[in-house]
């Protein structure tokens, strides 16, 4: 096998180590479970020494032990057996499984496997039948509810957009709070490289987008910081393990093993119902060419009015249009027949099987996906090969590579305040609120003369939806390899040494595009185009030693110890051009004027390199099968700040005690098949981005031109004050839980409570620009997270055919700021500073703050507030609209009180049935879609008149009750839409109920496919998002609150037109060769 | 367990010892020079640009206040601003100019580029001088000193004058050292292009201003002043003008004016001009002397309506509300501005002195500036709306910083409270400053190489007619003050562009007199007489005086002993 050879020539030239060669008699032995199958990696062990060896794949092996010794075969999922040689030279050793929680194994940090029981420590874990074949190409939206304490949320419902993680909860104000990947044992970036800020829309990818879910064996979340504690400040948001399918060492195939599935789905866009009784206008005047549709009465026969292109600047370019009084005034299914059915198709092969010393896979998956909104499109190939080799020498080789190429595309997604954008095209923006009588997809988009945009409104300044879809776009191309190679050494069973070297590079081509001719006065009219290429590479190494043994009769060890070092570079370049030349052509040679920062200013052309040096000790010392004390820690050396705060120790101590197999009484309990109860302390620290601790001026060749046009280059002194004292953030986490069976196996329960506290925030003092400077990072402040994590089963039916279980996770969090000094005041973390999210002594981490209505408060001739019955109430203005502070406060928490996930299966002998409903209770949202759906006047109030009037409920200035009449027009445009409109009255509860997921598949019988080549074959029919209900939204917005328009940050909560989600659904089938 | 002490002796010290010294060198900065790397040219064309922003913001500030642009944040003086108004102006200034001209003054000293040390200390002379105008007493001394000193103290106002006086005679000895390199001249002198006399004779008049604003409480002024004009190197052509010059280019970088960017970007107009000073420019001869019109009105402001057909309670409230009682009839209010609807002025479209209502949608009615100085549109009576870009001059406009016009202005000042007559009475003065100002404007289209439609060019006898006319009530004038007035009247028309100047003067002298009352109420509170200290200031260091209440008490600079009701 020519890849064997190679490879042992690598391991070779890496480990010139001779090898002991063997004496004294040689036993050989198989080992296999009871139905013959051979036990994958056994250990055999003389008992009372140090000699052992592990049984291969094929449950061969081979010991050198003389007559009368104990040989101690075990293996993991089974039993262990001892059996005394007589003087046989062969063995055939049968295994009982064992398959129940007390020896269940898992993942945990360095991809170390332990059995669950001895972990003083919560860890989650989904297997590849809850990840494949699922309608979502993003794993982190397929893994949406399916573990306790995993917070997901996307930016938006567009195909391919960027995706928020947080596990358990968001400790920091201003550091990152997405949590480390870890593919087949080695880091892997899953950064959203965004070239923009939420303003200009969120349509980055993140780049765990570039991992197949339909390629994984399994994810295990590892929450708190105890169980993460070996990856340092890398772990402290927890860490998301992942194994493909091409690095598992998958179960023992006789043959090689071709696995094929293919799934279609299609998508559909959740769409307000729009009224179809009045049209565009305001105070029911007919006007087409409004914003907004507070016009007239649409009537049957419709009227005729003048058409929307019959205007002056349109005369050349539309003479068709210049006169004509035929356009009819009614509803057009405008925006619904805008967006489109979406359209799914993924393939994946997967190709298995081994030799006697090996194992190998490769896959291959092709997704597209096309999205509800036209021009958006995901283009998906993912290519891998993996395997493990097993030297005769007592060398174990394995790796994995993998190649991917990922392209998203999208018509750009600007911020919109209901009114256009002021960031450049919005899309949603543009065509949620299109008026009744508006027939967006009739009316020519562009104007034959040059171009240009064209629509209904009279300056033009509302640029065409179909007009973005063709002339402007954003883009995101994306090439990755990533992989590992890892070598063990077992020196005997007992010891182990391991080298692990892993490689993750991927290179991400951004384009953001326009054509010139996009609307006047906004940003891009003259075109523009964006360029830029970053490459990320994650260099790897990890070397630990395993050292595993019985001190006495009652305690065993398990340390690990070993080093760590991981570097991470960054590098971008890139070009914004704007003036087109010729239209149509994007190409930066058709660019009038060239510059290398965003179009938002930031900055393409950097780099950023990050060291991190860590050196750990794990220690698990195990009482009899009962008792379980972790100890350890990790100590890092990172590269971010200077050499005084450089080094950190993260010590970890965890105990775990099984009272079911410590208490005899308890044994063989059937109320309480297992219980076990734990408790874990660890630290973490989060370090700051690089280059903070030291001064670097800033160039730029071109701030201003001289009047003979020539450049003026300056230096600039950065007005951040460097500040060489800073140190990483501090996180210490205490958690506890409880973890059982009852009744019978019938019930599990896994609880898990903690608290983290996360000192000395990295954020930003200003200082009096007197000094120089205005600003410089410092640490103050501390974050604390308090949380349950419950999961809870219950098998209802378990029979010879039918099985029907539930899976209930609940999930609860609070979070409070304290401790940050007067003088740094409130932290924004994110969005505007008038609207956003923000830290506050006392108050939810990310709390949203915002412009709110007055309210009233009697005060006396001095200024001393007085108790009024009208205290408090909403002050109405003089014109009867509600009057704005001009401070702003705070107007919503968007934390949720709870999340509740139901996961329901009902499996009748080859046929299952699954649902996964969701419940979030509470949180708040500033929601700009249904705010303004309503404030101009295209959904609701369908059947009202819209002539009478409103009186606001509220007090005037003087506290007397308001009895300001208002048109039903001005009483919601001017409280939704209007410019100075407190952006409290946009905030609405979030609470929401949905059916995430709902499966039936059918598995054909065994005996049906035993005279044909296939090995399995089932198919499935399938659905994501299928329905939901939020019911404190105004009805018929039908507003999905999972939507967040800050991209992927630490905010929360705020919505400036996302795009509509989506439901998905389709049908499945998957063959085995 | 033998090999895993091998390895571990071989491996571990191995990636240590290489790793750990990768960790020093990853903690500088690779995407900016190192701080060694400091340039004077560059450090001084930050200061330069930097300049540029901290007039335009003062000026904007200064300019409302004085009835120019008009005042719309507030219906009283103690709302009209808040503290984080002035924020950018401070930050501008201190880390803008003032660092960076700090910064590089010991490289220059150096390297022997003093005629860039020169410049760079006129700047900050400039900018500190300017910074105690608006704010009192600020940090100087303890200014710009990073970590050293994070809490400056603030120092006298006149201290700061002081210094700003001493920094401009180290200048003059800088500009002219004959040390200086001459091999490494300004890179990129965005004021005079390197010719060191101009900046000479700016260094001058510069001396000329501080002298003339502290005269109410410096006793030696006169003697000062009068030297200044007798050695006369003073900003007396108009190729001596002290001015910021913007370009047309749109993006990378974005060179134009910025009141070209506010107002010419196709959406209509932008910012509104006051009613008052559009009335002073176009009607107030006219309704006063018949039928005399300011040879200037049509480079000063655009207009996009010819008439007010469109105005009603959505697009200009103050149509539906009367005029105030409290106005003087010689005060405009709301857009008849000449009270009648025949009168030329038709279609000049502003706002009134603390029009603080909602703004309407007249975005396409508004008037705009012109194309002097912020490089818009010659008003040729064609009344097209503003809806495309790059529309006029494309931005091409300037800062008048300082201009010959001012200083024969500032001498007339000087002639009629001073006495000091070296270069002339106050009537030849203040003809000289009009003439100066009506030709700087006249000329500034060829100035920039654009074209105007000739028919709407007022001729010589125009301008003839005008100056005559400002004379004949000059000599009509019962008094010195009466004089003074039409000596700051046409300081003030002459400022178009400026307003840091027309708010020193209101205090100064209390001139023009009779500018337009706040619009919503007769007892709007003291006149601001010094800015809100910057909430970045009060906030951020420990050392800051207790903000101040402007509006509700008068809080004077050290200059100002006028008294408390001087202005309204």
């Amino acid at each position: 096998m020519h890849m064997r050879q190679v490879l042992s020539l690598f391991l070779g030239l890496l480990f010139s180590i001779a090898m002991v060669a063997a004496q004294s008699r040689t036993i050989t032995g198989k080992v296999t479970e009871k139905n013959g199958q051979p036990v994958d990696g056994a250990s055999v062990q003389i008992k009372g020494s140090k000699t052992g060896t592990a049984a291969d794949a094929q449950g061969n092996f081979k010991i050198t032990a003389k007559t009368g010794d104990v040989l101690v075969i075990s293996a993991v999922n089974f039993g262990s057996k001892e059996v005394k040689l007589g003087t046989e030279s062969t063995l055939n050793i049968t295994l009982e499984v064992q398959l129940n929680a007390m020896t269940e194994i898992v993942v945990t940090a360095l991809g170390i496997k332990r059995e669950k029981k001895a972990l003083g420590y919560a860890v989650s874990t989904v297997n590849e039948d809850l990840l494949e074949l699922r309608p979502e190409g993003d794993l982190a939206r397929v893994l949406n509810g399916k573990v306790p304490g995993l917070n997901i949320l996307g930016s938006s419902g567009l195909s391919g957009s960027g995706t928020n993680i947080v596990v358990r909860a968001i400790s920091t104000v201003t550091g990152s709070s997405q949590p480390l990947f870890i593919v087949d044992g080695v880091p892997f970036n899953g950064s959203t490289n965004t070239q923009s800020d939420f303003r200009q829309g969120n349509q980055t990818s993140s780049r765990f987008l570039d991992l197949d879910p339909n390629n994984i064996t399994s994810v295990s979340v590892l929450k708190g910081l105890s169980a993460t504690v070996l990856y340092g400040e890398a772990g402290r948001n927890g860490v998301i393990l992942i194994t493909t399918k091409n690095a598992s060492s998958s179960p023992v195939r006789k043959k090689t093993e071709v696995t094929v599935a293919q799934s279609f789905f299609t998508s559909t866009a959740f769409l307000p119902d729009y009224q179809n009784n009045y049209g565009g206008g305001f105070e029911q005047a007919q006007g087409v060419v409004f914003y907004s549709n507070w016009g007239a009465k649409i009537t049957n026969p419709p009227s005729k009015v003048t058409h929307p292109y019959d205007k002056a600047i349109y005369a050349l370019a539309f003479p068709q249009f210049q006169g004509d009084t035929t356009y009819e005034y009614k509803a057009y299914p405008s925006v619904k027949n805008f967006f489109q059915n979406g359209l799914v198709s993924n393939t994946s092969v997967n190709v298995g099987g081994s030799t006697a010393n090996a194992s190998y896979n490769a896959s291959y998956s092709y997704l597209d996906d096309k999205g509800v909104l036209p021009g958006n499109h995901v283009l998906r190939n993912t290519f891998g090969m993996g395997g493990t080799v097993k030297l005769t020498n007592n060398f174990t080789l394995s790796g994995s590579f993998n190649f991917t190429n990922n392209g998203v595309k999208s018509p750009p997604t600007a911020t919109s305040f209901g009114s256009g954008s002021a960031n450049g095209p919005a899309i949603f923006g543009d065509v949620m609120y299109t008026p009744r009588t508006i027939d967006l997809n009739n009316l020519p988009y562009q104007n034959p003369l040059d171009g240009s945009s064209a629509y209904y409104r009279n300056n033009n300044s509302i640029q065409n939806p179909w007009w973005t879809v063709h002339h402007s776009f954003t883009e995101d191309n994306v090439n990755r390899v990533f992989g590992n190679l890892q070598m063990k050494y077992s020196f005997t069973p007992k010891i182990s040494l391991l080298y692990r070297v892993g490689y993750d590079n991927y290179s991400e081509y951004q384009k953001y595009a326009q054509d010139k001719g996009g609307i006047p006065g906004a940003p891009f009219q003259t075109g523009i185009f964006r360029s830029s290429n970053g490459i990320n590479t994650i260099w790897d190494h990890t070397i630990f030693g395993n050292y595993n043994t019985n001190l006495n009769k009652n305690w065993s060890l398990n340390l690990d110890i070993g080093v760590n070092s991981k570097e991470t570079k960054y590098s971008q370049t890139g070009l914004t051009s704007t003036s087109q030349v010729v239209f149509g052509l994007i190409d930066h040679s058709n660019f009038d004027t060239h510059d290398s920062k965003s179009e938002g200013g930031y900055d393409l052309d950097y780099i950023t390199n990050e060291l991190s040096l860590g050196a750990y000790i794990q220690s698990q010392f195990g009482y009899r099968d009962y008792l379980y004390f972790n100890l350890g820690g990790r100590n890092s050396w990172v590269s971010t700040v200077e050499k005084k705060y450089r080094s950190i120790f993260y010590p970890s101590g965890s105990i775990a005690f099984i009272p079911t197999s410590a208490i005899e009484s308890l044994r063989g309990n059937t109320m309480i098949n297992y219980l076990k109860i734990r408790a874990g302390y660890a630290t973490s620290a989060d370090f700051p981005s690089p280059y903070n601790t030291r001064a670097a001026l800033s160039v730029n060749t071109r701030a201003f031109l001289t009047t003979d046009f020539a450049p003026v280059n300056t230096l600039s002194i950065s007005d951040r004050l460097p500040n060489p004292n800073i140190k990483p953030e501090l996180l210490k986490e205490v958690e506890a839980g409880i973890e059982g069976t009852f009744f019978n196996k019938r019930v599990n329960l896994d609880l898990t409570l903690y608290r983290r506290v996360s000192k000395d925030q990295l954020l930003d003092k200003q200082l009096d620009p007197a000094t120089g400077y205005t600003v410089q990072t410092v640490n103050a402040g501390n974050v604390t997270n308090r949380g349950i994590e419950l999961s809870l089963g219950y098998t209802i039916i378990q029979n010879k055919d039918w099985r029907w279980h539930i899976d209930g996770i609940y999930n609860i969090n609070k979070s409070k700021v304290s401790d940050i000094p007067a003088a740094l005041g409130q932290v924004n973390i994110a969005g505007f500073s008038n609207l956003g999210t923000f830290a506050i002594n006392g108050q939810p981490l990310g709390i949203i703050q915002g412009t709110r209505v007055s309210t009233f408060q009697k005060k006396d001739g001095s200024g001393n507030s007085i108790a009024d019955p009208a205290n408090g109430q909403r002050i109405v203005n003089t014109i009867g609209d509600y009057s704005t502070a001009s401070e702003i406060g705070i107007i919503g928490d968007p934390n949720p009180l709870y999340k509740v996930t139901a996961i329901n299966s009902v499996s009748y002998k080859g046929i299952s049935f699954n649902m996964q409903w969701e419940y979030t209770q509470g949180g708040a949202m500033y929601a700009n879609t249904p705010s303004v759906l309503i404030g101009r006047g295209v959904v609701g109030n369908g059947n009202v008149d819209r002539n009478l009037f409103l009186v606001l409920p509220g007090v005037l200035e003087d506290g007397s009750p308001n009895n300001i009449q208002t048109t039903m027009t001005d009483a919601y445009f001017d409280n939704t839409v209007a410019g100075g409109s407190a952006s409290e009255l946009a905030v609405f509860d979030a609470t929401v109920v949905r059916l995430r997921e709902a499966s039936l598949s059918y598995q054909l019988p065994d005996q049906l496919l035993k005279k044909t080549p296939f090995g399995a074959i089932s198919i499935s029919v399938s659905g994501q998002n299928l329905w939901y209900y939020a019911p404190n939204f105004p009805k018929d917005t039908n507003f999905d609150p999972e939507a967040n328009g800050l991209g992927v940050s630490n905010g929360r909560g705020l919505e400036f037109f996302s795009g509509p989600s989506t439901r998905r659904i389709g049908a499945s089938l998957k063959i085995t060769f | 367990m033998k090999y895993s002490k091998i390895l571990f002796i071989i491996l571990l010290p191995g990636i240590f010892s290489s790793c750990s010294k990768r960790l020093d060198s990853l903690l500088n900065n690779p995407n900016g020079p190192a701080p060694s790397a400091g340039d004077v040219d560059a450090f001084l064309n930050q200061a330069q640009i930097s300049f540029s922003g901290f007039y335009t913001g003062v000026s904007d500030v200064g300019g409302a206040l004085s009835r120019q642009q008009a005042l719309v944040s507030g219906f009283l003086y103690e709302n009209a601003f808040s503290p984080q108004s002035f924020d950018a102006i401070w930050t501008t200034g201190y880390t803008g100019v003032i660092k960076h001209v700090d910064a590089l003054i010991p490289l220059a000293e150096a390297q022997q580029k003093f005629q860039q040390e020169g410049i760079a200390k006129l700047l900050k002379a400039y900018t500190i001088a300017t910074l105690v105008d608006n704010f009192g007493d600020i940090p100087h001394s303890e200014a710009d000193l990073g970590l050293d000193n994070i809490n400056p103290k603030a120092d006298a106002g006149q201290n700061i004058y002081d210094a700003a006086l001493a920094l401009i005679d180290e200048a003059v000895a800088n500009l002219h050292n004959p040390d200086q390199n001459t091999s490494t001249l300004p890179k990129a002198d965005l004021f005079y292009n390197g010719d060191i006399a101009k900046w000479t004779t700016f260094a001058n008049t510069l001396k000329l201003k501080l002298y003339m604003q502290e005269r109410l409480v410096y006793p030696d002024a006169k003697a000062k002043i009068t030297a200044l004009e007798t050695e006369n190197d003073l900003i007396n052509s108009s190729d001596q003008d002290f001015q910021f010059s913007y370009g047309k280019n749109e993006s990378a970088p974005d060179t134009r004016h910025l009141h070209y960017r506010n107002n010419y970007l196709g959406g209509g107009g932008g910012d509104y001009i006051s009613n008052q000073f559009m009335y002073m420019v176009t009607a107030k001869q006219n309704s006063t002397t018949g039928s005399i019109l300011d040879p200037r009105r049509r480079y000063y402001f655009y207009r996009q309506v010819g008439d007010y057909g469109d105005a009603n309670q959505t697009t200009a409230q103050c149509v539906t509300h009367g005029r105030p009682s409290w106005y003087l009839p010689d005060m405009p209010y709301c857009l008849n501005i000449s009270g009648s609807e025949t009168a030329v002025d038709f279609g000049y479209w502003g706002r009134d002195h603390g029009d603080a209502t909602g703004v309407g949608p007249d975005n396409y009615d508004r008037t705009l500036w012109g194309l002097y100085p912020a490089g818009g549109k010659f008003d040729e009576s064609s009344f097209d709306a503003i809806d495309a870009t790059g529309l006029g001059a494309g931005g091409k406009g300037i800062d008048p910083i300082w201009l010959s016009s001012f200083t024969y202005f500032l001498e007339a000042e000087a002639a009629l409270t001073l006495d000091v007559t070296e270069n002339g009475d106050a009537k030849t003065l203040l003809e000289q400053g009009i003439r100066a100002s009506i030709s700087k404007v006249l000329g500034f289209p060829a100035q920039i190489g654009y074209s105007v439609n000739p028919v709407y060019v007022p001729d010589q006898t125009a301008v003839d007619t005008y100056v005559a006319t400002v004379l004949d009530s000059y000599d009509n004038a019962a008094n010195d003050d009466e004089r003074l007035n039409i000596v700051m009247q046409e300081y003030f028309i002459a400022l178009w562009g400026n307003g840091i100047e027309p708010y020193n003067n209101l205090r100064r002298t209390g001139k023009p007199g009779n500018l337009q009352y706040m619009v919503t109420t007769p007892d709007p509170g003291f006149f601001i007489r010094s800015l809100f200290y910057p909430s970045v200031y009060v906030n951020a260091n420990a050392n800051a005086p207790a903000q101040k209440t402007p509006g509700l008490s008068v809080q004077k600079v050290f200059w100002d002993n006028n008294p408390d009701d001087f202005i309204k």
